[in-house]
């Protein structure tokens, strides 16, 4: 590999390892997960580039592989739906947040619940614009779309969020 | 009230990873890329945290083999600068808290799952081990060194218990098979601190005797542990006896094979070994044999939790045996044994050195635990092989 590749990843990691942590976070409500899907995605990063490959642009690529990984992980576990969880009186709580204070907790578990009954697409929008802090032409980077479609969908997403009590 | 992307937001700020988590993870990610790299083009075999080690991995672990030279210095790329010189280094060596303070705390997180740490914390209590047995062979065992040693090894021995613990109460059998892992090495290398012999007028003769009763009570807390997981599984298999049953077949099978294993291992091992290690294999791999017999015996006898905890004792033994060998020729303590294969097994000085090995083999620490579950004692049977220079 290029030393300037090698250079690139490793400034790509200073840049980026905790953005990406947190969106991992709020996609996985798990701390301990949420480090190893970030470990992953930069793992998957350097095997790209240590393939031959090269990035033009570090911060979509690391978006979507993480979002890749985060699909996998989708398809491979089977999951509860709260619905259930609430059925059978377990209350769900994100893990490795002990530490944080009463209301951030509070607002965790609101937010698990809110997020529950949106789409996964509508999720990931949410995440990138509020959490990440990315513009609608940085979300259709990533996505491969356009900023004039990210902006219609977020819209929804947001109006369907405000209507979830 | 519903949740609005206000709240995302100042959510989002209190959610952090922190720049020493970050830095801990950009190590640990780094050594995890050339392991990677490694195990893609076959050059070396894949030690992975993740899976836990193999009973082979036991000795073939990152202590007894240089880590790789890029893996250093990619982390010396990443601030560890003084990691790649630290890998060799012995107590008393200047680099020695680079080793054990750095590089095995790198890669240390990679151990997430009990079964992991376990795994890992088992891996270190054998590089400890080996280097006390290193610096005894050497005649250079110091008193600091022999302090500093036996503190990891109690640390070790300790997280070990309380990983198990927390293993034993989701799986008793996983549990009881890492705990017997756990007490195979500590008596493998028990046996081989036993055979070092230093002059009796040396210092070092002290300190070597206070190292050997520690690796004892390291071994006391081990089979504490793998007894606490073995009454589990025997109790867990008496809400039915069919439980207990084929706990009991399963192991007896296991041990039938890992024997008839160590057996091939040993034979093909024979030319290359020294006469001291085969003799003392084949004489545990006689009690092995032994102990099977009498598992199948209790076992048709409709005792299936004493057939249990017998072919589980036959099958330490004959991994002892095969480990105990393993250690002698990675820490080239068997070089200037070589077998005269040619040689009659009647022959005087054949006979001999096995009379050598039997009387060695009966003063050797040997710690059992008795007893039920409730009312337990440690009992020692023979002498401790000590060399005071009284």
């Amino acid at each position: 590999m290029m030393s300037d590749q090698r250079k690139m990843f490793l400034e790509a990691y200073d840049l980026y390892a905790e953005p990406i942590y947190r969106h991992c976070y709020f996609r996985v409500f798990s701390k301990e997960y949420a480090e190893e899907l970030m470990q992953e995605t930069f793992l998957k990063t350097w095997q790209y580039l240590d393939s031959g490959k090269s990035v033009e642009n570090m911060k979509p690529f690391l978006w979507r592989v993480a979002t890749n990984l985060i699909i996998d992980q989708r398809r491979k576990k089977r999951e509860e739906s709260l619905e259930n969880l609430l059925e059978k009186n377990i209350i769900p709580e994100p893990s490795g947040a002990e530490n944080e204070g009463v209301e951030t907790k509070f607002l965790l578990g609101e937010a698990m619940k809110a997020f529950d009954r949106l789409r996964d697409e509508e999720r990931n929008l949410l995440i990138m614009r509020y959490v990440d802090d990315m513009d609608p032409k940085e979300i259709a980077d990533v996505l491969h779309t356009t900023s004039n479609n990210v902006s219609v969908k977020l819209h929804h997403a947001v109006k369907k969020l405000r209507e979830i009590i | 009230m519903p949740f609005s992307e206000e709240q995302l937001k100042i959510l989002a700020q209190r959610i952090t990873l922190g720049e020493a988590r970050k830095r801990v993870l950009q190590k640990a990610l780094l050594v995890r890329i050339e392991e990677d790299a490694a195990l893609r083009v076959g050059r070396a075999h894949r030690h992975s945290i993740y899976q836990g080690s193999s009973f082979t991995h036991l000795i073939k672990s990152l202590y007894l083999k240089p880590m790789p030279i890029i893996i250093l210095l990619i982390i010396a790329l990443a601030g560890g600068g003084t990691s790649f010189a630290a890998q060799g280094a012995l107590p008393g060596d200047i680099l020695y808290p680079v080793k054990i303070n750095v590089n095995e705390e790198v890669q240390g997180t990679f151990a997430f799952s009990p079964e992991a740490k376990v795994a890992w914390e088992t891996e270190k209590a054998n590089r400890r081990l080996g280097e006390a047995a290193t610096l005894t062979s050497e005649n250079r065992l110091s008193e600091n060194a022999r302090l500093q040693l036996e503190n990891q090894l109690n640390k070790n021995t300790d997280r070990v218990k309380v990983e198990l613990k927390e293993i034993e109460s989701n799986n008793p059998e996983e549990a009881a098979d890492l705990a017997s892992n756990f007490e195979v090495l500590l008596r493998a290398h028990g046996t081989i601190f036993n055979g070092i012999i230093t002059p009796s007028a040396s210092s070092s003769a002290t300190t070597t005797a206070k190292f050997r009763l520690a690796i004892t009570g390291a071994i006391a807390k081990a089979v504490e542990a793998r007894v606490d997981a073995e009454d589990h599984v025997v109790a867990e298999g008496e809400h039915s006896s069919a439980g207990t049953k084929a706990a009991a077949e399963g192991k007896i099978g296991a041990a039938t094979n890992v024997i008839a294993s160590v057996r091939a291992f040993v034979e093909e091992k024979k030319s290359t070994l020294g006469a001291l290690s085969v003799v003392s294999a084949e004489a545990k791999l006689q009690s092995a044999d032994s102990l099977l017999a009498d598992a199948k015996v209790k076992l048709d006898a409709g005792q299936f939790a004493e057939a249990f905890r017998l072919a589980s004792q036959a099958l330490r033994t004959a991994n002892e045996s095969r480990l105990t060998i393993e250690t002698r020729g990675f820490l080239k303590l068997d070089a200037d044994e070589k077998l005269d294969v040619d040689e009659e097994s009647t022959s005087p000085t054949s006979t001999k050195m096995k009379e050598e090995s039997e009387m060695k083999e009966k003063s050797e620490t040997n710690v059992e635990m008795h007893g039920d579950g409730n009312n337990r004692s440690i009992e020692g049977h023979g002498d401790l092989k000590l060399n005071l220079g009284l």
